[in-house]
């Protein structure tokens, strides 16, 4: 199928932000990927260090006159450049003044010539037959679909040669070993049932493909949430449920797109703190559908469920603790009761990583050696005690903060695959 | 001390969960290690059966002082007893064919009967699972196995990826009607499965191209839309007659599929048509016009269609100024 002459071009949107330290070579690695007819529009997001300079002289870069026009509304774009080397065709960058992540994807939306669009961080790794696969989903289907996602997958310790993965490689840190259990589950558990059902409500921005005429006529991302990558899906889902047009959402139950997640507690605090204020957001904006038979499963079951397991869930459990602690000291507390009840959470908590583990195993099996499988079931039977508690509450401070009315999204600053752990910066 | 029968309720389900859930956590790191311990056993048998089987196909090819019928009544009773066995030795197979043509292609062929592979591959694609009859599909294909009312079944099997190899058998296996069975199709095909179409008729049919107007009559839409295409596709100049009509379809994908053909077939008659037809047109047909005057026309053809082209309409207009452009750079 690479061959074929017949596939539909995709553009593939990368906002860069003070991305110097990699930029080059991320781009490289997104040049190498295998696909017939694909374009590249790095969108340079008023970065303050030399992103753009080292593009301009990496990729021989030149200004380019074709017209374009701003169907979703964006910050100024001071230049758009092209390559005046035939090797790099397919490569266009986009100068402007910054917007924040959400802004620079609407710039490339209104620039990119393609029908398809897909979104990705510019620092993600991709399978080299990523597109393909991507691409799969909206020529198979009876219905028109508007967008679809696949599985990520965690790089951190990998070993990386030519912008592609070469052996996949367990993290020597707890933090990241964590990550990927919470992956596994998240991915081959949540959102492959999520899609059997066809309730997604979430395609991750680092890395899904959509339609780009479906994308504009819902008006783009959303530039006041950080949760940009949930609310545009629920907006276009809602909107195509709105209009009673059939459609669907595809989802590869393939890894097809590998990131760097935070190895420093700093971090993930300020990730997990956005990503609680995203879904918070996101819920608030279109909180007419839940428990709104109109729209179906995601009436019904997608958007209840967020509400109650994703946003409340840190809450309830938050209080549920206060209220543990409060007992504690009133000499209130049935340790009977309490400890039992202690070893039910627990033990369920346990199961659900482990069958998220066996699901790996049975499917995919990335980890080969049988060391590293030992590693993952240790760090799930310590997730309870160290990791969930902290993502807990800095999905707390998450929505206190967004109480408090902070709407900072965060620059992560990178150090690469392969070399140290990432640094965030607000 | 409280008993068990003295405790609360509360408590007592508690446990029950908390044994429940402790026995599943256990259950399944079990079979997560058999699955692990499976996969690595098998890994290793796969390489060993491989080795065997290469050794096996080159001493049955090449081997010139052997009692060949010896030889694979020997192989069969002790190197395909098992499933894996089979599997493995049909892929070597199939790796090594591709590699010969011919009189060993031939001798591959009558290996794979003497072996009773076909029995095999038969069984999998009556008895088996979706997986297996897209695999039994594919190896017959590959081994030119003539199965076509047998596979002919599956050309509208609800499992995609059935029907992908039952559409490359039809092309492999074909000498002279590799589109035969557009006839026994009985629901649209997907564009991905007329993508695939097209590259098995470009890269694995070894025939004469068929002449694609005889299908632009079919009851399938996509179909229709293929067969327009593809005779962009292959040059099939002489069927520019036929495509013109489908200029005025009343299917969108039709319409749109029939100029972009006909722009490939450099149709310079049909642009008067294109621009009269202009102001009717749908946004998607409308910038598929104005593509086409950059093709076929000039600037003069484009500054006729100038006063229909709305304000409000961003995408046409922007469409219509990017060939301005064009012609400006050109005349500049």
């Amino acid at each position: 199928m690479l061959q074929s002459s017949s596939l539909p071009p995709v553009s593939i949107l990368a906002p860069a932000f003070n991305e110097e330290a990699n930029v080059v070579d991320n781009v490289r690695s997104l040049l190498t990927l295998n696909y017939p007819f694909y374009e590249i529009v790095i969108i340079n997001d008023g970065s303050k260090d030399k992103t753009l300079e080292r593009l301009i002289k990496s990729f021989n870069l030149v200004e380019d006159d074709t017209l374009y026009h701003n169907f979703i509304e964006t910050q100024a774009i001071n230049a758009v450049y092209v390559s005046k080397n035939k090797s790099f065709k397919n490569l266009k960058v986009v100068d402007k003044i910054n917007g924040g992540k959400a802004d620079a994807l609407n710039a490339g939306i209104n620039i990119c010539k393609n029908e398809l669009i897909c979104s990705i961080d510019v620092d993600c790794i991709l399978e080299g037959d990523a597109l393909l696969k991507m691409v799969k989903p909206f020529l198979s289907g009876k219905k028109k679909v508007i967008a679809a996602g696949g599985i990520i997958r965690i790089a951190n310790s990998c070993v990386v040669e030519h912008g592609r993965i070469v052996e996949v490689r367990l993290p020597d840190t707890y933090i990241a070993r964590a990550q990927i259990i919470e992956y596994f589950r998240a991915f081959l558990m949540g959102r492959m049932a999520w899609s059997r059902i066809d309730g997604l409500l979430l395609i991750s921005g680092a890395f899904g493909m959509f339609d780009k005429n479906a994308v504009m006529e819902a008006g783009g991302y959303n530039t006041n949430t950080v949760g940009e990558d949930m609310e545009l899906l629920v907006r276009m889902r809602r909107r195509m449920r709105e209009k009673g047009e059939p459609y669907s959402v595809g989802f590869i139950p393939d890894p097809l797109c590998w990131t760097e997640v935070p190895q420093d507690w700093r971090v993930l605090h300020r990730q997990r703190n956005r990503w609680a204020r995203g879904t918070a957001e996101t819920l608030s904006i279109h909180r007419k559908m839940i428990f709104n038979p109109k729209y179906r499963i995601l009436g019904l079951l997608s958007t209840p469920y967020w509400l109650f397991f994703e946003w409340m869930a840190p809450i309830v459990e938050f209080f549920g603790l206060a209220f543990f602690i409060a007992l504690l000291f009133l000499g209130q507390l049935n340790w009977v009761f309490a400890l039992s009840f202690f070893l039910v959470a627990y033990c369920f908590s346990v199961l659900y990583s482990i069958t998220a583990l066996f699901f790996e195993e049975y499917s995919f099996q990335q980890y080969k050696k049988t060391d590293q499988t030992f590693k993952l079931i240790v760090a799930a039977f310590l997730e309870p005690f160290f990791y969930h508690p902290f993502v807990i509450w800095a999905a707390l401070k998450g929505n206190i903060d967004l109480l408090r009315g902070r709407k900072a999204w965060g620059n992560m600053v990178r150090t690469g695959l392969g070399k140290q752990d990432i640094n965030e910066t607000e | 001390m409280k008993t068990w029968e003295d405790s609360e309720w509360i408590f007592k389900i508690n446990a029950a969960f908390t044994l429940l859930f402790f026995v599943l956590i256990l259950s399944f790191i079990l079979t997560l290690l058999i699955i692990r311990l499976y996969k690595n056993r098998r890994n290793r048998l796969k390489k060993i059966y491989e080795a065997s089987a290469e050794e096996f196909i080159n001493s049955y090819l090449f081997e010139e002082d052997i009692d060949r019928g010896v030889l694979v009544e020997k192989y069969e009773i002790e190197n395909l007893k098992t499933n894996l066995q089979k599997k493995v030795f049909l892929k070597s197979l199939v790796g090594i064919n591709e590699n010969f043509k011919g009189e060993s292609s031939i001798a591959l062929k009558k290996l794979f009967h003497q072996l009773n592979l076909d029995a095999f591959l038969l069984k999998n694609l009556q008895k088996g699972d979706w997986d297996k009859q897209s695999r039994a599909i594919y190896l017959l294909a590959e081994l030119s196995i003539k199965k076509n009312n047998l596979v002919a079944t599956f050309l509208n099997a609800k499992r995609m990826e059935v029907r992908e190899q039952a559409i490359y058998y039809y092309l492999k296996v074909s000498t002279g009607k590799p589109l035969e069975f557009f006839s026994r199709l009985t629901t649209d095909l997907t564009p991905w499965e007329l993508i695939y179409v097209e590259d098995s008729l470009k890269y694995y049919y070894e025939g004469s191209m068929p002449d694609f107007s005889k299908w632009l009559d079919h009851k399938l839409i996509s179909i229709v839309i293929f067969s327009i295409k593809m005779i962009a596709q292959f040059d099939q100049f002489e069927n520019i007659p036929k495509v013109i009509p489908f200029v005025d379809h009343p299917d969108e994908k039709v319409r749109k599929q029939a100029i972009k053909t006909l722009c490939k077939l450099s149709c310079h008659d049909i642009l008067g048509k294109l621009i009269d037809k202009f102001p009717k047109e749908s946004t998607v047909i409308k910038k598929e016009i104005i593509s086409a005057i950059m093709q076929l026309g000039i600037r003069v053809d484009l500054l006729a269609i100038k006063t229909h082209v709305s304000e409000n309409d961003w995408s046409t207009k922007l469409a219509f100024e990017r060939v301005e452009q064009h012609f400006n750079k050109l005349t500049a």
